[in-house]
């Protein structure tokens, strides 16, 4: 079977441009969450917002790019070009990777509203002849896969996943079976969102899983599976990770981070009420179908990256999702929340927690959920909290979800050559054997 | 000149590189615009020196000479 690793990460996320800054913000356990200052958001319940300050635009892009696209397309494009700059990717040329072989996978929620209000203000206060000719392509949640595509030279398979908070996880399942049936050698897969702008807010808030409760100490606003957990506090961010066949990565001699060795998405398919089921058993299948095709038991998992929506009644169903997956280890495997440290970031939060899973491994460590103080009652799982713990991992599993009830979970291995016997190699498939590839 | 003038001025608004520009310079190959852009520089240049751009004309137009010669001779609104 075909196995696929990871050789590149790009991230600009609240925490600041890079994935260095990424790390070092979730190992401090401190929230860069604060008061959005990008529009007035005086009228809203939920008035904080991880916002990625350090990323400007004109500093990455020329006017005449930017003009014609909105910011979730300029951080995507920057984030994409810097995991494949990490990845010490070439795409064409004689040396390089055959662009029709590269493909892109892209996971978004919201799309370019910032771009879009403006124009569409524009257009009902005064006149077509004052609406940009861009506003349509701007918009359009699949204009950072096309624009990755241009500014790469990449002519392969190329798509976006709109599946609510777990998007992202979605672009990378979906690379992952690409590599895995042979239609690519290298897959640019990971997130980009920007919704700080007053329609796209106002989108989330009648969602009704943002906070109200942290407009006064934003720091202290996300709290997942906290007992004063109260939302989301949700950021604008894009991460990529360059995702390719262990063969090809082999070929070209890239230093291997790390390997997505299994996943798995499900729907709740449940509504009465709330589009998530309060028990979380198609959740808790999505993490045991995870694991399985990892080849992987719960005794092998080293550590958790929890999604953490820190809506009371989704932080529930979570937990009851892992005690289902998780059975009798539930309680002795340390679990974290990462993206309390920064926001929330929807379409791009599981790459984000892909990016933070490699460290994890990397380092031996797990990062504490900021803000996590007490846990709510019946939250009896091992969550990491104050310091970040050293811990001998070797398997992460990571876990996405959205409205609609999307699952989708990812686990992402210590790269071994010799990790999977023939054995196991035949049980991962199910019994199939891969689609192409060698 | 002053048409000149008033057109490059509106392409720089615009984001080009003014500087790079001449009458002999080609639109599409020379400053890889397409037809989206072309209508913004249409619209553009309409609303700065008020006058009116058949969009189906503007379209044909090869050169910046012959933008700036088009509107040199163009209706006022």
């Amino acid at each position: 079977m075909t196995r696929v690793v990871v050789t590149g990460v790009g991230a600009i996320t609240p925490a600041g441009i890079g994935q260095d800054l990424l790390w070092q913000r979730v190992l401090s356990g401190r929230s860069a969450v604060r008061r959005i200052d990008r529009f007035d958001a005086g009228s809203y319940r939920c008035q904080v917002a991880g916002q990625a300050d350090a990323f400007q635009a004109s500093d990455w892009l020329p006017g005449r790019f930017i003009k014609r696209t909105d910011r979730f397309t300029h951080l995507a494009v920057i984030a994409a070009d810097m995991a494949k700059t990490d990845a010490d990717l070439e795409i064409g040329g004689v040396d390089g990777a055959d662009p029709k072989r590269v493909g892109v996978m892209v996971g978004n929620v919201l799309g370019g509203w910032g771009f879009a209000e403006r124009e569409l203000r524009d257009l009902w206060a005064r006149g077509i002849r004052e609406v940009s000719p861009y506003q349509a392509t701007a918009w359009f949640p699949a204009a950072p896969q096309g624009n990755i595509c241009i500014r790469l030279g990449i002519k392969g398979r190329a798509r976006t996943f709109v599946s609510d908070r777990a998007s992202g996880a979605y672009a990378i399942i979906h690379a992952a079976e690409t590599i895995v049936r042979g239609q690519a050698d290298v897959v640019i897969a990971g997130g980009t969102e920007q919704p700080l702008s007053p329609y796209a807010w106002l989108c989330c808030q009648t969602g009704g899983f943002l906070t109200s409760a942290g407009n006064t100490d934003p720091q202290a606003a996300y709290r997942p599976f906290d007992r004063a957990h109260g939302g989301t506090v949700i950021g604008e961010g894009s991460v990529f990770l360059v995702m390719e066949s262990e063969e090809h990565a082999r070929g070209r001699r890239a230093e291997i981070l790390g390997e997505l060795s299994g996943w798995a998405q499900n729907t709740d398919g449940y509504m009465p009420y709330y589009t998530s089921e309060p028990h979380g058993r198609t959740m808790g299948l999505a993490m045991t179908k995870s694991l399985r095709r990892a080849g992987i038991t719960v005794a092998d998992l080293g550590s958790v990256i929890a999604d953490g929506s820190a809506v009371p009644r989704e932080d529930a169903a979570e937990v009851l999702a892992l005690k289902t997956a998780l059975g009798g280890s539930a309680r002795r495997i340390p679990i974290t929340t990462a993206k309390a440290a920064y926001g929330h970031l929807m379409g791009s939060a599981a790459p984000a927690d892909a990016a933070v899973a490699l460290r994890m491994i990397t380092h031996g460590v797990v990062p504490p959920v900021a803000n996590l103080d007490r846990p709510a009652p019946g939250f009896d799982l091992d969550f990491v909290r104050a310091d970040p713990r050293e811990a001998d991992l070797t398997h992460v599993l990571v876990v996405a979800r959205g409205l609609g009830g999307v699952n989708a979970c990812l686990v992402i291995s210590r790269h071994s050559p010799a990790r999977r016997g023939s054995t196991l190699g035949s049980h991962l498939n199910g019994g199939k054997s891969a689609h192409g590839g060698t | 000149m002053e048409v000149r003038e008033a057109v490059l001025s509106t392409f720089g608004n615009l984001e080009f590189e003014s500087d790079e520009i001449d009458d002999d310079t080609r639109i599409r190959e020379d400053l890889a615009v397409d037809s989206t852009e072309l209508t913004e520089i249409a619209i553009a240049l309409e609303k700065t020196l008020g006058v009116v751009i058949d969009d189906g004309e503007f379209q044909q137009l090869e050169t910046f000479g012959e933008i700036v010669k088009y509107i040199a001779s163009a209706r006022p609104q």
